[in-house]
């Protein structure tokens, strides 16, 4: 096990090993980890033995439901949300329906199948997925009319969200994605009952969050209508 | 299937990685008599008392060796009334997995009328061959009945022990 090839012919030496072409760097090589394991093969000093028994002794078992020194335990009390900013509107859905936020990317058009809600398919991660204007379907302003100065910085914070359960994704192009949010469910005030504008419709309650008022969004229903008009 | 690796002697075994809860060190047991040799002890593991079989000594008839990379797995065992226990198999070289689809285990044919139930099939790799443990059989029924009954109490208060 003395064969310390990595420092004679490896990265170390004179680099001129034949597997480096293949493995690139020594520790991609099984001759070098097989000997980083070998270092294992030895007499387990009696200190490291007692230290561990008597770690795995003192843990108290794990218990999911206590609230443990702040550590943020799931539970059906609680909800997290995703919140982003669309048209001058805060709005959020559940963490759980997340599936991606990325930088805005080239939306392809469809001949033929264009409208205002559906703007076309984009490629996340090699993967084609349906974009679809939120602030269409939400009956929203565009921001893209807004004051020039500020047009700078609201490009630079756009991004493309993927959002969808498991069988159907769905990108939403969003103003600025402000970040995940935990909340106490019964915190979820509900929608006042005059109703002026279609967003609402799709709100399932609002949060309140650093002095903004943020739309829960109602998911389910959101995404019954996309499928019924797209699909 | 994922699979950890360990070793008895030169030969490399598997073990579904379904039922593992997590690798461990080596820890110091406290010997209980009276038991069949490759039960190494118990220990204290997070409040609760758990039997620790070493597989070096089932397979080989020898006990692993107090090295670093002998290590405990500690798995979940569902006995006969389906009732979930912690159980430890001490290994040797326990530090790599395997990633093979199910359909590569081959069964070599050479389970004789004793050859014990847990030795399952064969498996080809770069390695070498891999047997695959099967720990639904790993403890025949009296044993398991000893080992692992009543062991809820003792977890509820571990004290009395």
């Amino acid at each position: 096990m003395n064969n310390d090839c990595w420092n004679k012919i490896g990265v170390e030496g004179d680099r001129s090993c034949e597997q480096l072409k293949t493995v690139i760097h020594c520790r991609n090589c099984p001759v070098y980890s097989a000997a980083g394991r070998s270092l294992l093969e030895r007499e387990a000093p009696p200190e490291y033995v007692n230290e561990w028994t008597e770690i795995l002794a003192k843990t108290p078992p794990v218990s999911s439901k206590t609230q443990v020194s702040g550590a943020i335990v799931p539970s059906p009390e609680t909800a997290s949300v995703m919140i982003f900013m669309l048209g001058g509107e805060w709005l959020a859905v559940p963490v759980g329906l997340l599936q991606e936020v990325t930088d805005p990317c080239i939306i392809h058009t469809l001949p033929h199948r264009n409208s205002e809600l559906f703007m076309g398919l984009v490629n996340i991660r090699g993967e084609i997925l349906m974009c679809v204007s939120l602030s269409h379907l939400l009956d929203l302003e565009d921001n893209a009319n807004s004051s020039d100065s500020d047009s700078v910085s609201s490009l630079a914070a756009k991004r493309m969200i993927v959002v969808g359960s498991q069988e159907n994704h769905w990108v939403f192009i969003v103003d600025e994605v402000c970040g995940i949010h935990r909340f106490p469910i019964r915190e979820l005030q509900n929608t006042p009952v005059v109703i002026s504008k279609a967003t609402e419709a799709y709100t399932k309650g609002v949060i309140r969050w650093q002095g903004h008022k943020v739309n829960y969004l109602d998911s389910d229903l959101l995404f019954s209508t996309l499928n019924k008009r797209i699909l | 299937m994922l699979m950890l690796l360990f070793y008895v002697g030169d030969n490399l075994y598997a073990l579904d990685s379904s039922q593992v809860v997590e690798v461990i060190p080596r820890v110091i047991v406290r010997k209980i008599h009276h038991v069949p040799e490759y039960v190494a002890g118990l220990f204290k593991y997070r409040g609760a008392i758990v039997p620790v079989i070493d597989i070096c000594h089932l397979i080989q008839g020898k006990p692993s060796r107090s090295y670093l990379s002998t290590r405990i797995i500690m798995v979940n065992y569902f006995g006969k009334d389906n009732s979930k226990r912690y159980l430890g198999l001490m290994a040797e070289r326990v530090t790599e997995t395997l990633n093979k689809p199910d359909s590569d285990l081959i069964d070599a044919g050479t389970q004789l009328d004793n050859t014990p139930p847990y030795l399952g099939e064969m498996l080809m790799d770069d390695k070498g061959m891999i047997q695959r443990i099967r720990l639904e059989y790993l403890l025949s029924d009296s044993q398991q009945k000893y080992l692992l009954a009543g062991s809820n109490d003792k977890i509820n208060d571990p004290g009395n022990n």
